[in-house]
């Protein structure tokens, strides 16, 4: 078997978990707390369907560089929390952030991310406008699998 | 009695022996209690500070550079120049927070008392600056065109009423970064404790160590005492090395109050939160459980517990389920002597919540933990 598909058999189950979360949150905005999504909902939905095979790759590149599970579990929680809660956007526009915050949110996929989902819900924006983002989210959700393909290589060559 | 104090003793070093034995977590200990304190308080406090600001200028006056290049660090980044077809693009990706435009014929308007008015374009999704900046942006086109202008009526009109004196105390300056230093210390505390404690569990349970101690002359609760005193051990001393050397150092918050204090209630919220850890883990069957269950917990306690928006303002509802979560009495501890140098006396009713939540946790724990133990026999 290939170190790929090994990578990508275990990724898709935690993509799935992620999407039919994706899609709770997203029911839960529109009808609990009744915020509108004015722009396009396709948009949306492609971007998270892409953030979510970026941040789950992002957990199984983790996973090839640590050698226990707690380590794992730790690391994805230190290291995600800060740039998805601090630095996307979601409380400090990101273009008002320096130095080392400036730069965790120009590396990770929560920023192009949070740009998707406030565009596509209140900005009322479509695809024209956030295709960069969500090409962004895409290429470097290839990065993190192309890393975790080539790192777990070398580890068991 | 000795011999279970021996057992409890033996057993957490047997703990601190494997986490020496694991550079990844040794590292990400040290990057949560220096990185992660350090770079949000810098760079992302929920102030009006370095908001990035545009000016559309179809004025090309005198008044019209004045006023952009009114404003200045900390509060604003230095304003651009853009042009009014590239507004609505600018918004929609982000790329500025605030665009002034100043409309034509501004200065001449303005040197004939014919009133013009000034467009401020505010991005809404800006959180933690749309709501006052625009007043600081007012106030500053207001100073800003005064020279420029001949009219003479109604100024005297304009003053207030009723004359204020605020006086801000323990943080003269209102700095933000003060409070994120602190709250995120308190959030890596709270992660830490939960998910080393936690996994910690679940480690000795997925490796079938527990059948072996079970072996042994050991009881459950020699078990989980050791993992809290190892793991809170640690803990405590990587926060207090990070309150002098990051928070006080680095960052330069002044620690108006007794750190021996502070340390005193770190140890009573650690022994709640590790509990808090330690009862996630009983509740589920595997690592991948744990993190799905532990991150919402840990999401919800720091967005929640008062550290980056006041209790007071949240529901009552809300406010009251929040006083069962430790945290929510930790951060109110931590405040209170960390700035405002609160005594042993003022501060002791949110110890003796914490140390209350933290019992109920165990005796919940202690006895799913033997039916975990159970379960494996």
């Amino acid at each position: 078997m290939r170190v790929a598909e090994f990578l990508l058999g275990k990724q898709l189950p935690y993509v799935a978990v992620s999407l039919i979360q994706f899609a709770t949150l997203v029911a839960l905005a529109v009808f609990l707390f009744h915020v509108p999504i004015k722009g396009s909902v396709a948009t949306l939905a492609l971007g998270g369907v892409i953030y979510v095979l970026a941040s789950t790759g992002f957990g199984l590149l983790i996973s090839v560089f640590v050698s226990t599970q707690t380590a794992a579990i730790f690391a994805a929680a230190i290291i995600t929390i800060l740039p998805a809660v601090q630095f996307s956007g979601m409380f400090v526009p990101t273009s008002s952030l320096t130095g080392a915050g400036w730069f965790a949110a120009k590396i990770f996929p929560s920023t192009y991310f949070q740009s998707v989902s406030v565009g596509t819900f209140t900005k009322a924006l479509g695809l024209g406008s956030l295709w960069i983002d969500i090409a962004v989210i895409g290429l470097i959700a290839i990065i993190y699998f192309s890393a975790s393909v080539w790192f777990l290589g070398k580890q068991e060559a | 009695m000795a011999r279970n104090i021996w057992h409890i003793f033996q057993l957490g070093l047997k703990e601190m022996v494997s986490l020496w034995r694991d550079p990844v977590l040794l590292f990400l200990i040290a990057y949560s209690f220096t990185f992660s304190i350090y770079t949000p308080a810098k760079s992302a406090v929920m102030d009006v500070v370095n908001a990035s600001i545009a000016v559309v200028d179809e004025d090309d006056s005198q008044v019209a550079r004045a006023i952009r290049e009114a404003f200045l660090p900390p509060l604003f980044l230095p304003a651009a120049q853009i042009d009014f077809k590239d507004i609505n693009r600018d918004m929609d990706s982000g790329k500025y927070t605030f665009v002034v435009n100043i409309p034509p014929r501004f200065q001449s308007d303005l040197e004939r008392d014919a009133k013009p008015t000034v467009q401020i374009i505010t991005d809404a999704t800006a959180m933690s600056q749309a709501g006052r900046a625009p007043g600081y942006i007012q106030q500053i086109i207001l100073s800003t065109v005064q020279p420029f202008w001949s009219g003479r009526s109604g100024n005297a009109n304009n003053a207030p009423l009723v004359q204020l004196d605020t006086r801000a105390r323990f943080n003269p300056n209102m700095e933000q970064s003060w409070f994120v230093a602190v709250n995120q210390l308190i959030n890596n505390i709270s992660v830490l404790a939960i998910f080393l404690t936690g996994a910690a569990v679940l480690r000795e349970r997925e490796h079938g160590n527990i059948e072996h101690l079970l072996v042994m002359p050991l009881h459950p609760y020699e078990l989980m005492t050791a993992k809290i005193w190892a793991n809170g051990l640690i803990v405590i001393l990587a926060a207090v090395t990070s309150l002098f050397l990051v928070v006080k150092g680095a960052l330069g918050v002044p620690v108006a109050g007794s750190v021996l204090l502070f340390v005193a209630g770190l140890c009573v919220y650690l022994f709640s939160v590790t509990a808090l850890g330690i009862m996630l883990a009983t509740l589920v069957r595997s690592m991948p459980q744990f993190g799905l269950l532990a991150f919402p917990v840990f999401i919800v306690m720091s967005l929640l517990s008062g550290g980056q928006t006041p209790l007071e303002s949240m529901p009552i509802f809300l406010q009251k389920v929040m006083q069962f979560v430790p945290s929510t009495h930790f951060v109110s501890f931590s405040q209170a002597v960390l700035f405002r140098d609160a005594t042993l006396s003022m501060v002791w009713p949110d110890l003796a919540k914490m140390f209350a939540i933290g019992c109920a946790y165990m005796v919940f724990t202690l006895s799913r933990f033997r039916k975990m133990l159970a379960a494996v026999q």
